[in-house]
């Protein structure tokens, strides 16, 4: 990352001034508050927050605030901050299938135990703007939340998971020896990377470089004729083992989308077909990216299937390197800072080769 | 990755000795030193007395222990030798830093042991990192009885010194440790950037060889 600018104080100073002048606006119009972002503009935050790989509303929603909407550069804060944070103790590994259900679909069956959870969702709007919502003040329906919502009691089962059991989609189990996974936060990348890693990348990097891979696989490049399994959103308990009790207590929820993605089905000699799957996961309600997240997920996975590595979105070494935004912001941006001696140098370069040429 | 080792329980907790009275002025204070001492290698540096004042050790020296406070977080690992740390210090150190403590040297970061039970064949047991990742070669602390830059006991062994962060050379003489130790520690010096990092502690000193440092036994 580029982020160190030298000379001109005076100009530089008057540029934040501009700046903190520029976010406020117009200041007929009352200032928009933090708290107002993480309620309204929920899914931005929960972008920032899943690409920032942090999970806090509130300083994702003053980020967001600070960086005037942009989001990357909302991400660059919330990832700085966290860096100065200490690591307090570790987490269980959170199991979605105990998530209190705001949200659950499936693509494959109709009747899925439990039912379809719509849930809120553009899904089955019509996109088409609502000039109501420019008038403030439009109350909003009450929705009787207990008839659309799962029993947070009883725990929603994936129809994925009576398939798995049958043998028929391949089964969720940790690698052989259940190595810990590497931490891309702390180890520098080595590739090729186990899934475990890729996963941490994907489900980091940047929405628009993995839904575009995404999409790429869907039209060819790579085949992986993909079904949504199962996606669903809402909280998931946050456990930790103190030492000095040895078993978990729960000290808070996370919110999360989980997308189990079904896929082509692989068979060999000796094994007979089953579907593959991909798996997508982020913070917040992020059904596009971990959709997409699980479509590339599951074209990585080619040396498990042996299929052959033909596309873009399966070179996992050119793919994860490149979806870090603000690894990839900061590099593109670096070339606004001085380069005036390197050009310098080329452009005497210049100057002397024409001078060979010209008469 | 070896074991983790096993966690304190709840009876056990109850008995473990104090860690640092000031926690932040304290550690910031034995980092000072410790970097003092790892950048002009040989040097003896002293601990401050704030640094040590209030620790309850159980069964490591002070200066250690605040060294061990300083550089251990939950995100590092330790092996620290069993004749050295019972069960209580391995106790004390998880409770206070949060610190994994592992089953085999070779895995870990961070590793203690005391002078006489450091073999040569240390140096080839130890993580030297690898040329991608040279930084993930361990750091050893190993609890001497003698550390003086000029020796007056007879049986350290004389050191000279020479790198970065020493100008000409730089003296230390260091008792329990024997010249075999010294020779395997010079045998490392051609694995730059790889190496393991060296810290030597008595009482409430220490002195620090980092893996640059040239190490010549005068005897």
């Amino acid at each position: 990352m580029y982020i160190a600018v030298k000379g001109g104080e005076q100009a530089i100073a008057a540029s934040l001034q501009l700046l903190a002048s520029a976010r406020r606006g117009d200041d007929a119009v009352p200032e928009l508050g933090a708290d107002q972002l993480r309620e309204q503009l929920r899914l931005g935050v929960d972008r920032v927050m899943a690409e920032a790989s942090l999970y806090d509303p509130d300083l994702a929603a003053l980020a967001l605030k600070q960086a005037r909407g942009d989001t990357i550069e909302a991400v660059f804060l919330l990832r700085a901050y966290r860096t100065t944070l200490p690591r307090l103790g570790f987490s269980v590994p959170v199991d979605t299938t105990r998530m209190r259900v705001k949200r659950r679909v499936s693509g494959i069956f109709k009747d899925v135990p439990g039912g379809q959870l719509l849930g809120p969702s553009f899904d089955y709007t019509q996109r088409l703007l609502d000039f109501e919502l420019a008038r403030p003040g439009v109350a909003v329906k009450p929705v009787l939340r207990a008839a659309f919502e799962a029993d947070p009691n009883a725990p929603l089962c994936s129809p994925i998971d009576a398939l798995a059991a049958q043998g028929l989609i391949e089964p969720c189990v940790p690698s052989a020896g259940d190595p810990e996974p590497p931490d891309i936060t702390r180890d520098p990348p080595a590739h090729p990377m186990p899934r475990s890693a890729r996963l941490q990348m994907l489900a980091r990097a940047d929405e628009g470089w993995v839904l575009g891979m995404g999409y790429s696989t869907q039209r060819g490049y790579a085949y992986t004729h993909p079904f949504a399994g199962e996606i669903r959103h809402g909280a998931v308990p946050l456990e930790i083992v103190p030492d000095e009790l040895g078993f978990a207590i729960e000290i808070g929820e996370i919110e999360l989308t989980d997308c189990q993605m079904v896929n082509q089905f692989a068979g060999s000699a000796t094994q007979p077909p089953q579907f593959t799957r991909g798996q997508g996961l982020v913070f917040g309600h992020g059904e596009r990216k971990a959709m997409a997240m699980s479509l590339v997920d599951r074209v990585m996975r080619a040396d498990e299937f042996d299929e052959q590595v033909t596309s873009p979105a399966q070179d996992s070494e050119f793919v994860l390197s490149h979806g870090d935004n603000v690894e990839a912001s900061g590099f593109v941006q670096h070339l606004k800072l001085p380069h005036y001696v390197t050009f310098e140098s080329e452009l005497q370069l210049v100057r002397a080769l024409r001078e060979e040429r010209l008469p | 990755m070896s074991a983790v080792m096993g966690q304190p329980s709840v009876d056990r907790l109850a008995t473990v000795g104090r860690g640092f009275a000031q926690p932040v002025h304290a550690a910031q204070q034995a980092f000072r030193a410790l970097l003092e001492a790892m950048s002009r290698p040989g040097r003896v540096q002293v601990l401050p007395e704030p640094v040590l004042a209030g620790i309850e050790p159980p069964g490591l020296a002070r200066g250690l222990t605040a060294l061990l406070l300083t550089l251990l977080d939950a995100e590092t690992s330790l092996w620290i030798e069993p004749a050295l740390a019972g069960a209580d210090s391995l106790d004390y150190l998880r409770f206070h830093t949060g610190v994994r403590t592992l089953s085999d040297a070779g895995d870990a970061a961070f590793v203690v042991c005391s002078a006489d039970r450091a073999p040569p064949a240390i140096w080839s047991a130890l993580c030297a990192g690898t040329d991608e990742v040279p930084q993930s070669g361990a750091t050893l602390l190993v609890e001497v009885p003698a550390l003086q830059a000029q020796a007056t006991a007879a049986a350290s062994t004389r050191l000279r010194l020479q790198g970065p962060g020493i100008e000409n050379t730089q003296a230390l003489a260091v008792g329990g440790l024997d010249s075999a130790f010294w020779r395997a520690r010079a045998a490392l010096e051609r694995e730059y950037p790889r190496g393991i990092d060296l810290i030597l502690c008595c009482g409430d000193t220490l002195a620090a060889i980092p893996r640059t440092t040239r190490v010549t036994v005068e005897g």
